[in-house]
């Protein structure tokens, strides 16, 4: 029998965690065959939390890959809270300095794309700016408006592999039961934009400008100032399509034309969402 | 301590068979027209802010009660359930407005860690204070009663001074949560302890019983039917069925949930659960219908 009379809450929490997560340790509760369970229990609901949240990197690299890559990033990142559908903040960190996937440098961009689904997936419900709302700004108010992006937005440019294009292949192919095709791949950088329309998340390939035009949006810049961010890094790019892209994609939800801002759904201005 | 039940959704109709509710199943709960029926969900799976998981959780809501039941509150921890986390509770509880809220007797966070498990305690007058205190602090927060539930038990602990029952019965009366009697729980630690399944459910106080889950077990890999896990990937096993029998002849009916985490079966066979679950309460001759109003004396303050 373990002796753990006189121990108070704390030091019998203390020695059971340094057990759970120490495969050789002894003493009076490892030594009982039920303490396996709660060792199997906690390490397969992190590693199936992970494996549930980032399924497109799952596939690249087999269940078995995987899941003992996982169960590294459990020992030295458990989860920080108990909604294990956020886990995994520092996976993709952790992909990026994990020795085995050394031939694989693509893979911690994978996981960034996953972790962006599941931000997406998970975030705010709003409706989308309409596109019609941009198009009825007056020449006067054009530069100085400003737009907000959805919620549900996320986007990342991709320098060294397609990622947007293997992560859309990857996800379709679940979606309709198939294998991924991915024969005719350009190897080139990409940018990857989610948008959750409420039932799904969508996802686009865009350019450079596309990327570098929402980050200036998020961070409040006007709409000259995000066009001029955007031709800074690709000097050739025509923005006209570009915001026609991002509008139907929904990647806005709020307009502000300098006191007022144009709430996503109504003609009124929102009154009490002053940035 | 004691919570002032603000918040409570006004007593709905009876809870009779529920189940426990998948995203792959929101379709088929939705439309679902057994009577009675009441579906459950693990809270932190919808600790979001929107988006579809959510949005088919409140369709299933519009038309059918839907309880919340917790994994992560820790609440045998020695630090009470973080504000971040209660607040989390607190928005899902409006969102919701669940017809039960439920716990667990365990801990699950550890200095900023969290294990996704329910942990065992030593059951003391140290640890029976603190956990007073945190489940009189996680429902004065969230404005709700909670009925916490019995764990599996897998370990042989040294230094209880209370059996869990007159645990659970103390809390109950420093607190005034309620219990959730998880009947496959009962069965594996009963087997895994060594003690006396039926006399362990024959001490759960009938009138703090507020909900029932029944769920599969599996026998351990390496030592087999001695050691049980409290797996929830198979049907209810007969050995279970039957100490539910005992448990209603006793209580009387209550609200009952088919639990299945893996190996997700058609919705059609849980509904096939819960006509087995069903039958175990007409033995005899009567067809009690579990309800929170009829059955459960702490439900006054709820309606």
């Amino acid at each position: 029998m373990p002796e753990c009379r006189g121990l108070g809450v704390n030091d019998f929490q203390h020695e059971f965690v340094r057990a759970l997560f120490d495969p050789d340790a002894g003493g009076p509760l490892a030594a009982q065959p039920g303490f396996q369970v709660y060792r199997n229990t906690v390490m397969a609901g992190c590693v199936d939390a992970l494996q549930a949240n980032f399924p497109t990197v799952c596939e690249f690299v087999g269940p078995d890959w995987f899941r003992g890559a996982a169960r590294c990033h459990v020992q030295r990142h458990p989860p920080d809270q108990p909604a294990l559908v956020h886990y995994g903040k520092d996976f993709a960190d952790f992909l990026a300095g994990f020795e085995p996937a050394g031939a694989m440098p693509w893979l911690a961009d994978l996981a960034r794309a996953d972790r962006m689904h599941l931000e997406a997936l998970f975030s705010a419900d709003e409706a989308p700016l309409p596109a019609s709302r941009v198009a009825s700004l007056q020449p006067d108010q054009l530069a100085g408006a400003r737009l907000r992006p959805h919620p549900s937005a996320r986007w990342a440019w991709f320098d060294a592999a397609p990622i947007a294009t293997l992560w859309q292949r990857h996800h379709e192919a679940r979606e309709t039961g198939a294998g991924p095709d991915l024969g005719d791949v350009l190897w080139q950088a990409e940018g990857l934009l989610l948008v959750c329309d409420g039932s799904a998340v969508r996802s686009w390939t865009v350019g450079r400008a596309a990327i570098e035009f929402l980050s200036a949006c998020a961070a409040r810049q006007t709409l000259a100032e995000a066009a001029g961010a955007a031709l800074a890094l690709e000097p050739d790019a025509d923005l006209a399509p570009v915001m026609r892209l991002l509008l139907q994609a929904g990647a806005f939800a709020g307009l502000d034309v300098g006191h007022s801002r144009l709430a996503g759904t109504s003609a009124c201005a929102a009154p009490s969402e002053n940035p | 301590m004691k919570p002032d039940h603000a918040g409570t959704p006004a007593q709905g109709p009876a809870l009779a068979f529920g189940v426990g509710l998948k995203p792959e199943h929101a379709g088929h709960a939705r439309a679902c027209a057994r009577p009675g029926v009441w579906f459950e969900v693990h809270a932190e799976n919808y600790f979001v802010q929107g988006g579809p998981r959510l949005a088919g959780l409140l369709a299933v809501r519009d038309r059918h009660p839907v309880s919340l039941h917790g994994v992560g509150m820790s609440l045998a921890s020695d630090r009470p359930p973080t504000p971040a986390h209660l607040a989390q509770w607190r928005e899902l509880i409006g969102r919701v407005q669940p017809v039960l809220v439920s716990e667990h007797l365990a801990w699950s966070a550890w200095r900023g860690a969290c294990l996704p498990d329910l942990l065992p305690l030593v059951r003391t007058r140290h640890s029976l204070q603190r956990i007073s205190a945190n489940i009189g602090r996680a429902q004065d927060v969230l404005g709700r009663s909670l009925a916490i539930e019995n764990p599996s038990h897998y370990l042989h602990l040294e230094g209880h001074e209370f059996s869990e029952m007159d645990f659970l019965d103390e809390l109950a009366r420093r607190t005034g949560c309620g219990l959730l009697v998880d009947v496959n729980n009962v069965f594996v630690s009963a087997v895994n302890l060594g003690l006396d399944a039926g006399a362990l459910i024959d001490a759960f106080p009938a009138a703090l019983v507020r909900e029932v889950h029944l769920a599969g077990h599996s026998a351990d890999p390496v030592h087999g039917e001695r050691l049980l896990i409290d797996s929830h990937d198979a049907p209810v096993s007969e050995a279970v069925l039957a100490l539910y029998r005992r448990l209603v002849r006793r209580i009387g009916a209550r609200p009952t949930l088919i639990e299945r985490d893996a190996r997700l079966p058609p919705f059609a066979d849980l509904m096939a659960e819960c006509d087995r679950a069903a039958a175990c309460g007409r033995v005899g001759g009567t067809d009690p219908q579990p309800s929170i109003a009829g059955q459960c004396p702490n439900a006054g303050a709820w309606a």
